[in-house]
């Protein structure tokens, strides 16, 4: 028997990272073309990337949804339906929208699929049925929603829920800061937030000495524990946020999740012994600290993030593999220098992660080094499971 | 010219019923109650009791509620509302409301009162806002507009959509709005703090910053100001003129942090007459605190910063192949085939173009993988090693020339 588990939703800033997230176990990735969405600096996706991902994603059963989550002015309107048809006959999934006008643009031009963007910030059930009247079929809810509210807005209204499991979070209630608008001249609900909210601040009260910190920065959210109540609540899908960040991040999290997520679909539980390695392996990604914010109450004081600087991974990406012959060799693209004599950890698609020394660095040429250097393709000897987009990270002279 | 006038306090309130007989009728007065709105500090009775005594003015009264609530809160809310009898209350004219639930809300209880729409938050094209109307036309008599709009877009919403619209005339601009307690950590536990925040990485200097039962609020350092540029030139500006003349917008005075140093007689007087230059910069002078135009002149956020990708980079047609992910000099270069559609024989002809814009023309006479045996063909996942070629470095495209064939 097999006990119902929501789809997992991994970010996709690039095709490579696409691969990586539905490798690693993503039933679904969000991405952005190359207009509309609100990641103007990520790389973002060009309609033969589209098309490809797509048929790549479909391959592996997994889902594409498309972000259209931006402002739009008038103007901007000209060139949607010319848009609207590229996803149709790309065949993604659904579009993840904000703007009211831009739902009404879509429904005109298209059959496409809507998904209501945590940009509108829909935070009860009213505000859901509201939603769900005008065509919208998936509600991303609001993060300042917590999981036994959202299973309230679930019981009332017969609409898909998804909310938010890990990543990165804005302050604000989303779709109502607009400090880079004023300040820096971009619009950060048109994709140039400058995240304001991470300066450091000194704050000064009449009478008091001035005070400094970064009060309005968030921690990352992190929901490996609170699974079993998205579970119990309904919760369709649970979405990692992200698409800025790494391909380690992106094979990272989705591997721990979907293995989690996995367990509870054979065992009806988390009771297992990987709970503990499934956070190490979160503690390995670069992020700062985390909090399960408005999860299980309102997020308190205990969700402010009091630094600048994300905490550093503490593992190193040693190389991604492109290429695996079977019985014969494994080409990967070095993305940081290591030593012969280091530790490797291999990251297969599932399963536990495998440690190995460094015996010899070897290029595609056959030539011998004692220290790689980054974008050189390395060939190593075979190794069982290895497939292309497998991270391998490194330990220098042995594992931490 | 039609006012919306919020009245945080007692003194304003009295302030503005002096003002009463120097006002015409059109005029409107915006009050709330600290449960459900950000900054009005109005017990609910209190709130009654001002509704009542501008009521018996003859005023047209809007009670505001404008917090986002996550769904326990609102249930509780809105279910206040209506059992405490808020809701159907004769003192209001109508409802402000923000939150497209609340909206949902009022219209299932068929609230009979007049209904204020706020679409100030990303709101910023026609379709949108007529969508928004179109949820209830029977009852949505005003939207109230984007702050962030330029003149000549708040004209053409205020002609266009069916009911009437409002814009923030004069009054702090809300930058952020957070449920969360972000000052209280660092001052204390207090009912409400104010503090101003200034960071070296911003050019601006001195945010107001609030922190209430509803969370934290950051307000614009200086706040927005329309009236000079409005009134002063639009004898010589058709679009100002229309601004002014128009019965379907009015102009939303909110002195959250107060007036300043002059009653509302004055400033109406000066906002009525069109005042000379000296009047309306002396209305500045004593409000006290520093004023913008905003976005009202112009509004260029919406140039999208240019892509950091590099376009030599992202040309994909049906002819391309891959991407060099290998370059050893006088060796080979290593060319992963990326493309689904397209495969690699001998004898092919391939395009190569560089991340530097280089572009160099290649014959495959051979190819051979990482153990060098020799390959015929290669296809999507393949990585295959065909002879070198200066001027190509890694993450160069590589596409199929069948410019020969």
């Amino acid at each position: 028997m097999t006990h119902w588990v929501p789809e997992l939703l991994a970010p996709a800033g690039s095709l490579e990272k696409l691969k990586v997230a539905v490798s690693y176990g993503a039933n679904a990735v969000y991405l952005g073309g190359q207009k509309f969405g609100l990641r103007s600096a990520a790389d973002n996706f060009t309609p033969g990337e589209l098309r490809e991902g797509v048929r790549f994603a479909h391959l592996h059963g997994s889902h594409v949804y498309v972000v259209l989550n931006s402002f739009l002015h008038d103007q901007d309107f000209e060139d949607l339906p010319e848009f609207l048809t590229l996803l149709e006959e790309c065949r993604v999934d659904a579009v993840i929208v904000s703007d009211r006008g831009v739902i009404e643009a879509i429904k005109k031009h298209s059959n496409l699929v809507i998904h209501l963007s945590t940009q509108a910030s829909c935070l009860n059930a009213a505000a859901a049925k509201a939603w769900k009247e005008l065509g919208v079929s998936r509600i991303v809810l609001g993060r300042e929603v917590t999981i036994d509210e959202a299973r309230k807005i679930k019981e009332s209204v017969d609409i898909e829920l998804e909310m938010f499991v890990h990543g990165s979070m804005c302050m604000a209630y989303s779709g109502n800061c607009v400090i880079s608008n004023y300040t820096q001249g971009r619009d950060s609900n048109r994709g140039g937030c400058a995240h304001s909210c991470r300066f450091e601040y000194s704050l000064s009260k009449e009478n008091e000495e001035k005070k400094y910190a970064h009060f309005m920065s968030s921690k990352d959210l992190q929901g490996l524990r609170q699974l079993e109540e998205f579970i119990s609540a309904g919760i369709d899908s649970l979405k990692v946020e992200g698409r800025m960040k790494s391909h380690h991040y992106a094979g990272t999290i989705s591997k721990v999740y979907s293995e989690a997520l996995n367990y509870y679909k054979n065992n009806g539980s988390f009771l297992s012994d990987d709970l503990y390695q499934w956070e190490q392996e979160l503690s390995k990604v670069g992020h700062r600290s985390y909090t399960n914010a408005s999860l299980e109450k309102p997020a308190d004081d205990e969700s402010i993030y009091d630094e600048r600087q994300h905490k550093q991974s503490e593992t190193t990406v040693a190389a991604m593999i492109l290429e695996a012959k079977e019985g014969q060799y494994i080409l990967a693209e070095v993305r940081s220098p290591f030593y012969v004599g280091d530790t490797l950890e291999f990251l297969p698609f599932s399963g536990p992660i495998v440690t190995t020394q460094i015996e010899s660095i070897i290029d595609a040429s056959g030539e011998s080094f004692e220290k790689s250097r980054p974008g050189m393709l390395w060939r190593l000897p075979p190794l069982m499971g290895a497939r292309p987009y497998n991270i391998i990270r490194v330990y220098p002279g042995g594992p931490k | 010219m039609k006012f919306s006038v919020a009245l945080y306090d007692l003194d304003m309130v009295n302030d503005y019923l002096l003002a009463l007989d120097s006002i015409n009728g059109q005029h409107e007065v915006i009050i709330g109650f600290k449960e459900i709105s950000r900054f009005f500090s109005f017990s609910k009775d209190e709130c009654l009791s001002v509704a009542r005594k501008l009521k018996d003015k003859k005023v047209h009264v809007f009670l505001q509620w404008d917090i986002l609530m996550t769904e326990n809160t609102f249930q509780s809310v809105f279910h206040g509302l209506k059992g405490q009898g808020l809701l159907s209350n004769p003192l209001f004219d109508g409802i402000r409301v923000q939150d497209p639930g609340a909206l949902q809300s009022l219209k299932e209880i068929n609230y009979q009162g007049d209904i204020h729409f706020i679409c100030e938050q990303g709101n910023h094209n026609l379709i949108g806002l007529k969508s928004w109307y179109n949820v209830w036309p029977e009852k949505i008599k005003k939207i109230i507009l984007s702050p962030e709009l330029p003149a000549e877009k708040v004209l053409e919403y205020s002609e266009s959509l069916p009911c009437e619209c409002e814009v923030l005339g004069w009054g702090p601009i809300l930058l952020f709005y957070t449920p969360r307690a972000l000052i209280s950590p660092l001052y204390g536990d207090e009912d409400e703090i104010q503090v101003l925040g200034t960071s070296e990485e911003s050019p601006h200097k001195g945010f107001p910053i609030r922190e209430n039962l509803h969370g934290t609020f950051m307000l614009n350092t200086k706040d927005q100001f329309i009236f000079d540029d409005l009134l002063l030139e639009r004898e010589r500006d058709l679009l100002k003129d229309s601004l002014v003349a128009t019965t379907k917008l009015s102009w939303r005075l909110d002195f959250i942090q107060g007036k300043g140093k002059q009653t509302f007689s004055q400033i109406f007087d000066v906002l009525k007459k069109e005042a000379k230059t000296e009047r309306m910069d002396d209305l500045k002078v004593k409000y006290g605190r520093s004023v913008t135009k905003g976005f009202f002149r112009v509004n260029k956020t919406d140039v999208l910063f240019k892509k950091l990708k590099n376009s030599r980079l992202q040309d994909r047609n049906e002819d391309y192949l891959g991407e060099i992910v290998d370059v050893k000099r006088k060796k080979h270069l290593g060319l992963l085939i990326k493309s689904p559609l397209n495969s690699l024989k001998l004898g092919d002809r391939l395009r190569l173009m560089s991340p530097e814009g280089n572009e160099k023309v290649l014959k495959v006479e051979y190819m051979y993988d990482a153990l060098r045996n020799e390959v015929e063909e290669a296809s999507n996942g393949d990585i295959v090693f065909v002879s070198p070629i200066g001027g190509i470095s890694i993450r160069s495209m590589v596409y199929l020339d069948n410019s020969f064939s």
